[in-house]
């Protein structure tokens, strides 16, 4: 598999409000074609990230480009062409839903039938079909939050941009936004959204950047995609790759297997333990964090794993090698 | 003035013509210098609403205190200027219905822009950042927020148009009350008052009287509907 091209990559980028720092991202690099979250408290510099990759907010200093080309010359330009942001409070203009909707195809040139064509099919992918004449002032917030990722939907923008998109939203629909935005992105269309809603995160992402303080902070747990295959009375089964992984026994529709790196247990031999998740695999990458070791072992599907230097040493750890992997099912979440 | 009242609503049913003529000239002037005004000043007013920029307050405040500009001051400064020893003096505007449209759009100007930009601070400030995203050009952007705040925008003519219509210093000083050319409602009701004649100044008053409270109506419709 060929590495996703990078469509944004961020060097440097400081952003101050008022000489308060919100924004400090030494090096980003988002891919076309995927789903980006960007994970992370109220203040960690989500929105403000979006703003800057959407052209809107001029970084205070550092570079930030598309498709290699600067923000602040012709690459503003190229992204506000491409890419469309929906902000987290729905803002909707007077008038119809429909008008909301077709505002944006309408100033990017589409003819009134495309508009047409185009309001309903977003209204439909947001399950809002037949709002059209409906006014715009007379809708909840969660039904103002659809049209508004409706109206962006319907630019077609090659890059959505996504503040906290289920903030407002129904639980029941907050599947159905899942699942546009997994549609969005199987059409090829790149998105980064903000989110701290953690099962929205993790089922919609192909990568969670999580944001603490305005800064990027390493991803401290394995996510895992797949489903469950089987479930018993101790455990359920979610197969993800060639493995099973044993969970604690729940009912749902579970896309996604979380497992904290911390969790993990590497060692030489087969542990006989009380940890139900034992696999072998060999050591395909190392790499240095915060005087800590991260370990990738390939048991079948990829399992991170942080270890001491003092460990390393008396493992006699090197890529290459093979080791055993044991995890407790209580450890794996599942959403 | 006993029975000047029932003879002035008699020449109002008669269709006198010079009751009707100096209403006419009072819309004219009223209605142009609003016009005037409006065109420079509702942007100016967007603009001072949505952007952020040094002395924004100060230049608030100013526009602000500008609502109150005695009338008889800006007949005074505007006839300095366009009098016959004047620096404009050459242009012969003085006593003619353009120099008095000019001076009651400097009264109107103010309020205006003062009031479009604080009926426009009720609209989300979010709202130029959500129509760059959607794909707005800047001049898309101020049309959408003209539509947004049509109410305000509508409430800030209304009320510069009020402010006009009832003026009489400027209209005075720089029209000259010319009979049939600037004598507008409320200088004829100056002149008529002062020669004991009431009964024009009192059909004209109710005329004064109708279409103010006809433009204070008007401006509450427009708030309510905002």
């Amino acid at each position: 598999m060929s590495e996703p091209a990078s469509l944004f990559s961020v060097r440097d980028l400081r952003v101050s409000f008022d000489g308060r720092q919100a924004l400090r991202i030494d090096s980003l690099d988002l891919e076309e074609g995927r789903v980006s979250v960007l994970a992370g408290e109220n203040g960690s510099g989500k929105t403000t990230l979006l703003r800057v990759l959407n052209g809107l907010l001029a970084p205070s200093a550092g570079r930030v480009s598309y498709r290699g080309a600067p923000l602040t010359g012709d690459g503003r330009r190229a992204v506000r062409a491409d890419s469309v942001l929906v902000h987290q409070v729905p803002l909707l203009f007077r008038g119809t839903v429909g008008q909301n909707v077709a505002y944006g195809p309408k100033v990017r040139g589409a003819d009134r039938a495309e508009a047409g064509r185009r309001v309903a099919e977003s209204l439909a992918l947001v399950g809002m079909g037949g709002f059209e004449r409906r006014r715009a002032s007379a809708l909840s917030g969660g039904e103002k939050q659809r049209v508004a990722i409706a109206r962006a939907l319907a630019i077609r923008a090659k890059v959505l941009l996504l503040d906290e998109p289920t903030a407002n939203i129904d639980p029941e629909f907050r599947r159905s936004i899942e699942a546009l935005v997994r549609a969005a992105a199987a059409a090829g269309t790149t998105v980064v959204a903000s989110s701290h809603d953690r099962e929205f995160a993790y089922r919609v992402c192909d990568r969670l950047v999580p944001l603490e303080d305005g800064r990027i902070a390493p991803l401290r747990e394995n996510i895992f995609r797949g489903e469950v295959a089987r479930t018993d009375e101790q455990f359920a089964y979610f197969r993800t790759g060639s493995a099973d992984l044993r969970c604690p026994a729940r009912e749902g529709d579970f896309a996604v297997a979380v497992l904290p790196l911390d969790d993990v247990i590497v060692s030489r031999e087969p542990l006989s333990s009380s940890a139900r998740n034992r696999f072998r695999g060999t050591v395909v990458a190392i790499s240095q964090e915060a005087g800590l070791l991260r370990i990738t072992v390939d048991c079948g599907f990829p399992v991170q794993a942080l270890i001491t230097r003092a460990a390393a040493e008396e493992l006699d750890m090197a890529g290459g090698r093979e080791y055993c992997v044991t995890f407790k099912a209580s450890a794996v979440r599942l959403y | 003035m006993p029975g000047a009242l029932g003879r002035a609503v008699q020449l109002l049913a008669s269709g006198d013509w010079e009751v009707w003529l100096i209403t006419w000239t009072s819309l004219r002037f009223s209605l142009s210098s609003a016009l005037i005004a409006c065109l420079p000043g509702i942007p100016l007013g967007v603009l001072v609403a949505l952007k952020r920029f040094r002395g924004r307050r100060a230049l608030l405040a100013v526009l602000n205190s500008l609502m109150a500009l005695p009338t008889v001051v800006v007949g005074l400064v505007v006839y300095s200027l366009v009098s016959r020893s004047g620096p404009l003096g050459s242009l012969g505007i003085l006593f003619t219905p353009r120099a008095v449209i000019v001076g009651q759009a400097i009264l109107a100007f103010p309020i205006v822009v003062s009031l479009t930009a604080s009926g426009l601070s009720s609209l989300d400030p979010l709202l130029p950042e959500v129509l760059t995203t959607l794909g707005a050009s800047r001049g898309g952007v101020l049309w959408m927020t003209l539509r947004e705040a049509r109410g305000a925008v509508l409430s800030a003519s209304l009320a510069a148009f009020g402010r006009v219509v009832g003026e009489v210093g400027a209209a005075m000083m720089l029209g000259g009350n010319i009979r049939g050319y600037t004598r507008t409602i409320t200088t004829a009701i100056a002149l008529e008052t002062s020669k004991g004649e009431f009964e024009l100044g009192l059909a004209l008053g109710i005329i004064l009287m109708v279409t103010s409270l006809g433009v204070n109506a008007l401006l509450h419709w427009a708030v309510k509907h905002e």
